[in-house]
């Protein structure tokens, strides 16, 4: 049997919500791939190297003010913006990075959040720069025009070809997250993770390679930052805050942080539940709090882990079952 | 002849409680040395202090003349000296081809260690270079984990214990391995609890009681005084 390209059906059935013609599935289809991008980084650091930040959205915050100053205050072109709050949101990882790489474990968990938290003080107060508390609302859509322009997009709403360039864009970071967690450098991550000191005595420069992760996960934050901020039509300093580096540790969790998709199918599942059951009721957290112990106790490896473990079972059970 | 590797008066504690009370040794490059003793004489002690895994408290460590106390492990590796740990855990989720594989990368030292030399020295590893390293058996991850450290292209070999906790068998393939790399010119400080499997591979023994050398010679030299056999390492 030959593989099936998951990977690309499932880019090709994205590329599709657009022709249902719904707003609101576009919407969410938006919403999940900025944040799916979101979480794959933060698993750069949790599920590679081992290492747990808890303030990770300090850079996807960073990102988004980057771009919105480039694109509103400067008045200068996403095209430059984008890219900008991936070298942003990098600098800054490496800057933090440096101090935070020199603790372990819960150690580095609490500085990384005591770094964003002063992010979010900086955007909070800094009105001239940030907006403070009202943060920038009206972050102006990129020129897309041009989507317009090619054969068979034609016709399709603003915020549908925001999407189709999103969707790209994600598509595009997610390819180059996935070389570098296969490359040499991801390899020497994984044994980083695995055990820090026998890394450290066949030679590798274990805060080093740390720092590179650190600030590697930064960038891609950073980009996902900078989609979120035109997507959600205004930047505010809740995106650096550490309730948001709850969320994309429980998206990265809930899908499964041993898988490479895990995180991304955690932020389908998280946004996806978030909006079917407000809709019913306001105990959000109390079905969250609910949803997190049932995983932790009964599917340890997230969805992903828990699915995959299940589909080879089944699969060796049936070849078992051969003569 | 000038030694490769030297230490003197070296003193170690975990935090309050002192494990080595100056311990000084060398070893020629070429030489394979013991280092003799029972259980928690400080026989890792010193091999981890060599490392720089446990920072030493007081005491020189001088490779090829220039002192490494207080260095960085990964430096110290990078300087040539390779670390085999007693308690060998490779790394679980990777492949014995891989283990191999990201040891060379990271290595920053030229040499003739390719893993096909590993599988030369240690055959049994061959056919399951595909195979997650956490589900080898232990005499298996013992050659893996030698085999790693190979990869580094070391000049000084630390091997803590490799014969604990192996079948009799898989320690007899073990002495003849070790015994060609000793042919093949690698220098060798070995730490062990049993005088069979140390007498029949070291050139000089130091024997560890309590954080001091209480003894140290040559092996022949130990295997005539029983007495000094029984005193200190009689179980």
């Amino acid at each position: 049997m030959r593989r099936i390209p998951w990977t690309l059906l499932v880019f090709a059935a994205a590329f599709a919500i657009p022709w249902l013609g719904s707003r609101f599935y576009t919407f969410i289809a938006t919403d999940v791939a900025i944040l799916a991008l979101f979480a794959l980084s933060l698993n750069l650091l949790l599920g590679y190297t081992g290492l747990v930040s808890f303030g990770h959205a300090a850079y996807f915050g960073i990102g988004a003010y980057t771009s919105a100053i480039f694109m509103k205050t400067l008045g200068l072109p996403f095209w430059l913006g984008f890219p900008a709050a991936g070298v942003a949101a990098g600098l800054f990882a490496l800057v933090f990075g440096c101090f935070c790489v020199r603790l372990t474990k819960i150690y580095f968990a609490m500085l990384t959040l005591a770094f964003a938290q002063i992010v979010w003080a900086i955007c909070f107060k800094w009105n001239a720069v940030t907006g403070g508390e009202q943060g920038m609302p009206n972050v102006p859509y990129p020129d897309l025009d041009w989507i317009g322009a090619i054969p068979g997009l034609d016709g399709f709403r603003v915020g549908d070809r925001f999407y189709f360039l999103t969707l790209v864009l994600v598509a595009l970071a997610i390819v180059a997250l996935r070389r570098i967690v296969h490359s040499p450098f991801g390899r020497v991550l994984a044994v980083i993770r695995e055990n820090p000191e026998r890394a450290e005595f066949i030679g590798i420069d274990v805060r080093r390679y740390q720092l590179a992760a650190f600030a590697v996960a930064g960038v891609f934050a950073g980009l996902a930052g900078a989609l979120f901020g035109i997507f959600n039509r205004g930047v505010f300093p809740d995106f650096a805050y550490w309730t948001k580096s709850a969320e994309v540790l429980i998206m990265t969790i809930l899908g499964g942080m041993g898988h490479f998709w895990g995180p991304a199918v955690g932020a389908a599942a998280l946004t996806i539940l978030n909006l079917q059951i407000t809709a019913y009721t306001q105990y959000w957290p109390l079905i969250l709090g609910t949803i997190l112990i049932v995983l932790l106790f009964a599917f340890p490896g997230g969805l992903v882990g828990t699915s995959v473990d299940l589909f080879r079972r089944v699969r060796r059970g049936r070849d078992a079952g051969r003569p | 002849m000038a030694n490769l590797l030297e230490v003197r008066d070296l003193h170690t504690a975990y935090g309050l409680s002192k494990v080595l009370f100056g311990i000084s040794l060398e070893i020629a490059a070429g030489e394979c040395v013991c280092l003799l003793g029972r259980n928690g004489v400080g026989k890792s002690t010193t091999m981890r202090s060599i490392m720089g895994l446990t920072r030493p408290t007081s005491g020189v460590i001088r490779w090829k003349g220039a002192s490494i106390a207080g260095w960085a492990p990964h430096r110290v590796a990078r300087a040539g000296i390779g670390f085999v740990p007693e308690d060998r855990r490779v790394f679980a989720d990777l492949t014995v081809w891989e283990n191999l594989d990201v040891a060379r990368l990271v290595a920053g030292r030229r040499g003739d260690w390719t893993p096909e030399a590993v599988f030369e020295l240690f055959p049994p590893l061959q056919p399951i270079a595909g195979r997650r390293a956490g589900f080898l058996s232990g005499g298996e991850q013992q050659m893996l984990t030698i085999g790693r450290t190979l990869m580094g292209n070391p000049e000084l070999l630390l091997l803590d214990e490799p014969s604990e906790g192996l079948a009799p068998l898989v320690v007899e393939h073990l002495l003849q391995q070790v015994t060609a790399l000793k042919q093949r010119g690698l220098t060798i400080l070995l730490a062990e609890q049993g005088v069979d499997f140390s007498l029949r591979l070291a050139d000089r023994v130091y024997v560890l009681e309590k954080g001091t050398v209480r003894f140290s010679g040559t092996s022949a030299e130990l295997r005539r005084d029983e007495a000094l056999r029984n005193r200190l390492l009689a179980l």
